[in-house]
């Protein structure tokens, strides 16, 4: 990879770099109430009380694998495998409920294995001293291969309404949905995790030097393990969160989730090198993902096309800090050449930004889910 | 020996075991399949792989620099999709501007994908895997007419292109597309060889901090791998509308799983610096021929496939780690030799000094 | 007067909260060796990739041949035949010799032609006189080794100003001395030498003037002639320094481990000796003995192969560094960047991080204020220079940084303490500092072992000096017999034959 600086404040609650680090999280709360703004003028609906409370679980389950995704991304790692590991075991459970399993063993069989999946990965890690990002980038065609052996081109369907209830159903008579709150508890206790205790502290540290970790006694691998077994079992339980959502299972399920899931967790504030960054502000950029693309939702934008303002969030929450950060060093050099091809980059991107908004005016269709 | 250890490389290793593989996959298969041995699986490999390994050879320059495009896929489906419909609503338009707007087209997007990494600073993997999203839904947003790029809508020549053949012999057929291929590999193995362009990609991606300081130009470098992968994917996406003719929004999705396995597994080291082209054309065709192979098999179902792609990813990855790199520390140990300690000559000085 | 080659003009340069270089002008001649002296930190290094155009200064200007000059990158450098080596090694590990030298050379043409290029590399290694397989990969090299590749490839490229950051930090004495010979040949073609350094013994051998940067401030800039150790420490530190070793005596107390034939394939083989309370066993060697392996074996990092330690009376097996901490064992690594500290984290976290089940309630949350209390208390102890310690440990100098390294150390509550190079790439004031808390340690009873390169710092600070050489053990030598000589001949085994173990 191109070499880049890390964030130079680290620990979350040191008084000088609380500065910094709220800096982030306001234009998080900035961007979400712009984004809010954005979407009530365009569309009436958006508002709507029920309507936000109903969006909101759509993007449990990319919360739910973020949470761990947070404390791998923190300890330097990256784990590309989430989605596909989440459509291995929701297949899993498919496969099992299609012969005759109980929806809650085959359930329960389903976070096993993701827990297995992601001690592999760590272990793999661990054991092979590879960068996190080329064995995931394995593991992560691997399972998704597995998802399509154990289902082939069957759907597990006909789930029964005790369990759909884990991702349709709502708190008793408020509005507020189960998986949103399943999702808020978790939040909660990872964000205690990632923050206050030992094992969280050390991912930090792992996440600056992991080699200093090492002769200082601390437990690399077990970290690395747990972190990654962790991010196992959250994908399984999103898998089953997903499933019981729509009501069905293909093996195909979630494809390129791990996108939005890379994506909350980078915006979020938290440093792709690992090192820095907090729950608080991976919490606020999921709920501005969510505004973002239930926004586009309402305005028809098919979930495929609306991947591209996730790219394009995605490479700006990186991309715009950068350039800041150089811009205020003094440290930019433009060369005629490089100056020649940006213009040209420009043109060329301006020329898809065109074509892109040219081509909504002239097609609209009913937007489906993923 | 001691000679031979030092001037044979770690890479051909790699690619002698690969070949060794492919010919123990031939043996075991040619026992198990019925006409095995056919031209037609010749056929339907070599035209398969001439794609992958086209655009392979972008990807693995750009992982020469110890960078990722993940969006190459996006760049083929895109550039077949756009020449598809170019074709389709002017039919008159010579193939060799086809080619072009294709190869054109990659180049934008792959220029894109290079000024984000070397001058944004924004690493590989997230830049890619932004414009990998960012490609494909401005693909799915293509409005226009029917959806899809249909062959009945193309030119003759498109169809013919597919089924024309350079030369013969008997009935394996050697099509203009796979002998192309070839001319490519030829050429830009002599160039990572022998260029100094090519040399320098690989200093680059051995030591990127020594690159920046060391007086060459890395931010160019790095962009050229990148606009390069591009083009080649443009080429991939000309070659893939010829060989698939009916396209939809979905074309080439994941494709860039199958070229870098085809990198992977051709030796090239996900940490820069190492690889052969030869390599990498030997990886395709190796997991090509086994995916075909285990297609035609029917003692597992066909479903295996995809998981085996992962699993031989992972599998290369590891074998490198753990065997190659312990290789060639101890090739470097064996064949080192620093400055002889002349122990009368320490004592000589440090008298002097004292 | 002559016009200098390289004259650095009123430089400037500010990093976020740190003044690096204030208004520093130095002036490098063709034909002259010219040391800068100084504390470590930004302000050295800032300097130099100023020059060689990887930074830009925020005032001041580079004036080559008495023109300014622009240098936007290390391509422009090297251009102008500005060319610099750094303590990290900045070969291509992937890439053979031949490759490594000519690799950024221009025009040289779009074709590499092997075996001319072969060819030239071998002809230039010849004539430093330094004997490398041109075809070899540069993976294995030793950091001799590659070092002189690149001193290969700047004079291929006609270097006229070379600036050398600290290359002989990790030589041995023949190194160093064959590296000495290689810049008075350059300098005798004319070449401009800027030469960085902290053992003033080689500064004083080697130099032809003298500069000495202070915070950021040039202090002085003699020639040669006008310079005395003295007078350069003085410049360093601001203030005279008196007993520059002061060791006091301790008295000997129990036996706390026993190495009994310690052994690792590879690396050393049949270590044996006993460390006391209160004593200071020194390690000697030459470079490539194998100390720091024998330290790391001890410390579970890289355990040993076979062999007994007893610790307190029991034989232990030591597999892991959580296994040697729980034990009394700390370990303070040579190398303070890579493995001592996380540079982008505070002062408090670095110290508590080994110890950081210490610091917990009953829930298993951290307790933050007993952490910072106990930086604090550290801060005062060891007279940690620094605003506050929830400042950032990257900021420090590092003479500091090893203070915090120390205290980190100390936190554990170790019985046995294993220095390795503390007082390395530290400036002269602080070093003494070091020395003094090692001898206030030993004095509170630990055992402690001190593997340094530095001779003078071994005979002052320890009680014995085991030798080592290429890994096997020649000799357990007591204060009185420990004289530069007997050291260096145990060292080199000058007789064939290993001296007497003492013990």
């Amino acid at each position: 990879m191109t070499t880049q600086t890390k964030a130079s404040p680290a620990h979350p609650s040191r008084h000088p770099l609380l500065v910094y680090l709220s800096r982030w999280e306001c234009l998080l709360v900035a961007l979400i109430v712009v984004t809010s703004a954005v979407n009530s003028i365009l569309s009436p609906y958006f508002l709507e009380t029920q309507n936000l409370f109903r969006a909101s679980s759509d993007f449990m389950e990319i919360g739910l694998m973020m949470l761990p995704m947070v404390l791998i991304i923190v300890s330097g790692n990256l784990d590309l495998s989430v989605a596909s590991n989440l459509g291995m075991c929701a297949s899993l459970m498919g496969w099992l409920f299609n012969n005759g399993w109980n929806i809650w063993l085959a359930a329960g069989a389903a976070l096993v294995l993701g827990g297995m999946a992601g001690v592999l990965n760590g272990f793999l890690i661990a054991r092979t001293k590879l960068p996190a990002l080329v064995v995931t980038l394995g593991t992560f065609a691997f399972y998704r291969g597995i998802a399509f052996v154990l289902l082939g081109d069957q759907a597990a369907r006909g789930y029964p309404s005790s369990f759909t209830y884990l991702g349709q159903g709502t708190l008793g008579n408020t509005p507020i949905p189960f998986s949103l709150a399943l999702f808020l508890a978790f939040a909660l206790i990872y964000g205690i995790v990632l923050h206050k205790t030992m094992f969280g502290c050390s991912l930090y540290a792992i996440g600056n030097n992991e080699e200093a970790c090492r002769y200082s006694g601390v437990a690399v691998d077990q970290a690395k393990t747990i972190a990654f077994g962790l991010s196992g079992v959250m994908s399984a339980l999103a898998g089953i969160i997903l499933a019981a959502r729509f009501g069905s299972t293909r093996p195909d399920i979630a494809t390129g989730m791990e996108l939005d899931v890379i994506t909350a967790t980078v915006v979020g504030g938290i440093n792709i090198f690992g090192g820095s960054g907090t729950m608080i502000g991976a919490v606020l950029s999921l709920c501005l993902i969510g505004i973002v693309r239930f926004g586009m939702g309402l305005m028809n934008i098919p979930g495929q096309v609306q991947s591209l303002a996730i790219g394009f969030l995605l490479i700006l929450a990186i991309l715009v800090p950068q350039l800041g950060r150089r811009l205020s060093l003094g440290n930019i050099r433009l060369d005629r050449k490089t100056t020649i091809l940006m213009i040209l980059a420009a043109i060329v991107v301006a020329a898809f930004a065109g074509f892109f908004i040219w081509s909504r005016s002239l097609i609209l269709a009913p937007a489906p889910a993923y | 020996m001691k000679r031979l250890k030092r001037y044979f490389r770690p890479e051909q290793l790699r690619e002698l075991s690969l070949v060794f593989l492919m010919g123990l996959i031939f043996l075991f298969f040619g026992t198990q399949i019925e006409g095995y041995f056919s031209p037609r699986i010749f056929n339907r490999v070599t035209s398969d792989v001439a794609i992958i390994a086209v655009v392979a050879i972008g990807e693995t320059l750009v992982l020469l620099t110890r960078n990722y495009d993940l969006s190459v896929g996006s760049i083929v489906g895109l550039t077949a999709f756009a020449v598809g419909k170019l074709l389709s609503f002017h039919p008159d338009t010579l193939p060799i501007v086809a080619l072009l707007a294709a190869i054109g087209l990659g180049i934008a997007m792959g220029l894109i994908n290079g000024l984000l990494v070397s001058s944004g600073r924004v690493p590989s993997l997230i830049a890619t895997l932004g414009t990998m999203a960012i490609y494909r839904s401005t693909l799915v947003a293509y409005p226009a007419g029917t959806k899809n790029v249909v062959t009945h809508d193309l030119p003759e020549w498109i169809l013919d292109l597919c089924r024309t053949q350079l030369f013969s012999i008997g009935e394996f057929k050697i099509r203009p597309v796979v002998a192309g291929a070839l001319v490519l590999f030829v050429l830009f193995q002599l160039m990572i060889s022998y260029q100094r362009f090519g040399r320098r990609l690989y200093a680059v991606g051995s030591n990127p901090e020594a690159a920046r300081i060391g007086g060459l130009p890395s931010q160019r470098l790095v962009l050229s791998a990148f606009i390069i992968c591009g083009a080649t994917a443009g080429l991939g996406g000309f070659m893939y509308l010829v060989r698939y003719g009916d396209l939809t929004p979905a074309a080439a999705q994941g494709m860039e799983m199958d070229v870098i396995a085809a990198a992977v597994v051709g030796g090239v080291s996900t940490m820069g610096g190492s690889g052969t082209m030869i390599g990498v054309l030997l990886g395709a065709m190796m997991i090509n021929l086994l995916q075909q192979s285990l297609l035609r098999w029917l003692v597992i179902s066909n479903f295996w496939v995809d998981a085996l792609l992962g699993a031989l990813i992972l599998v290369s990855v590891t074998i490198d780690a753990v065997i190659i790199n312990r290789l060639r520390d101890v090739w470097a140990q064996r064949g080192l030799e620093g400055n002889p300690v002349d122990e009368k000559k320490i004592i000589e000085e440090e008298s002097l000094d004292a | 007067m002559e016009t200098p080659t390289l004259r650095l003009s009123h430089i400037s340069k500010r990093f976020d909260m740190t003044q690096a270089l204030d208004d520093v002008s130095l002036d490098l001649y063709p034909g002259e060796i010219h040391a800068l002296v100084g504390e470590n930190g930004a302000g050295k290094s800032t300097l130099i990739k100023i020059a060689t155009g990887v930074y830009r200064p925020d005032q001041g200007e580079s004036v080559l041949d008495g023109q300014p000059v622009q240098i936007h990158n290390s391509q422009e450098a090297q251009a102008y035949g500005i060319a610099a080596i750094y303590q990290e090694p900045m070969v291509f590990p992937d890439l053979n010799v031949a490759e490594n030298i000519f690799i950024s050379h221009r025009g040289r043409g779009p074709i590499v032609h092997w075996s001319k290029m072969y060819e030239e590399a071998k002809a230039i290694l010849a004539k430093l006189d330094v004997n490398l397989d041109v075809r070899m990969s540069a993976r294995g090299l030793t950091l001799a080794a590659q070092q002189a590749v690149e001193i290969a490839k700047a004079i291929s490229l006609d270097v006229r100003v070379l600036i050398m950051d600290e290359p002989t930090a990790a030589l041995s004495a023949h190194e160093v001395a064959q590296l000495f010979a290689l810049m008075r040949t350059l300098r005798s073609q004319g070449v401009a030498i800027l030469f960085i350094g902290h053992r003033l013994e080689e500064v004083l051998k080697v130099a032809d003037r003298v500069s000495v940067l202070r915070d950021g401030k040039l202090v002085s800039s003699k020639p040669r002639s006008e310079v005395t150790s003295g007078g350069i420490i003085r410049d360093m530190v601001g203030r005279e320094i008196e007993n520059f070793f002061a060791k006091s005596a301790v008295q000997r107390g129990d036996l706390m481990m026993s190495v009994r034939s310690l052994n690792k394939e590879n690396a050393f083989h049949d270590i044996s000796f006993d460390v006391y309370r209160g004593e200071v066993l020194g390690f000697a060697g030459l470079i490539g003995s194998r100390r720091t392996d024998v330290g790391l074996a001890l410390f579970g990092v890289e355990p040993a192969d076979a062999g007994k330690v007893i610790f307190e009376g029991e034989e232990q097996t030591i597999r892991s560094p959580r296994q040697a901490l729980q034990l009394g064992i700390a370990y303070v690594t040579e190398d303070r960047r890579q493995f001592g500290l996380t540079m982008p984290m505070s002062i408090v976290s670095n110290i508590s991080l080994p110890m950081l089940r210490r610091y917990l309630t009953g829930l298993g949350l951290i307790k933050r204020r007993d952490e910072t209390a106990t930086a604090e208390e550290y801060r005062q102890r060891l007279s940690i220079r620094t605003p506050s310690v929830k400042g950032v440990v990257e900021m420090l100098s590092g003479g500091n940084q090893q203070k915090v390294i120390l205290s980190k150390w100390l936190n554990t509550r170790p019985q046995i303490l294993i220095l390795d190079e503390p007082t390395r790439g530290i400036d002269v004031g602080a070093k003494t500092e070091v020395h003094q808390i090692i001898n206030e340690l030993a004095a509170q009873g630990l055992g402690i072992i001190l593997i340094s390169s530095d001779m003078l710092e071994i005979m002052a600070m320890s009680d014995r000096i085991l030798v080592m050489r290429e890994g096997r053990q020649m000799g357990i030598l007591t204060r009185e017999e420990a004289t530069q000589e007997a050291i260096l001949t145990a060292a080199m085994g000058q007789n064939g034959s290993p001296a007497e173990v003492v013990q």
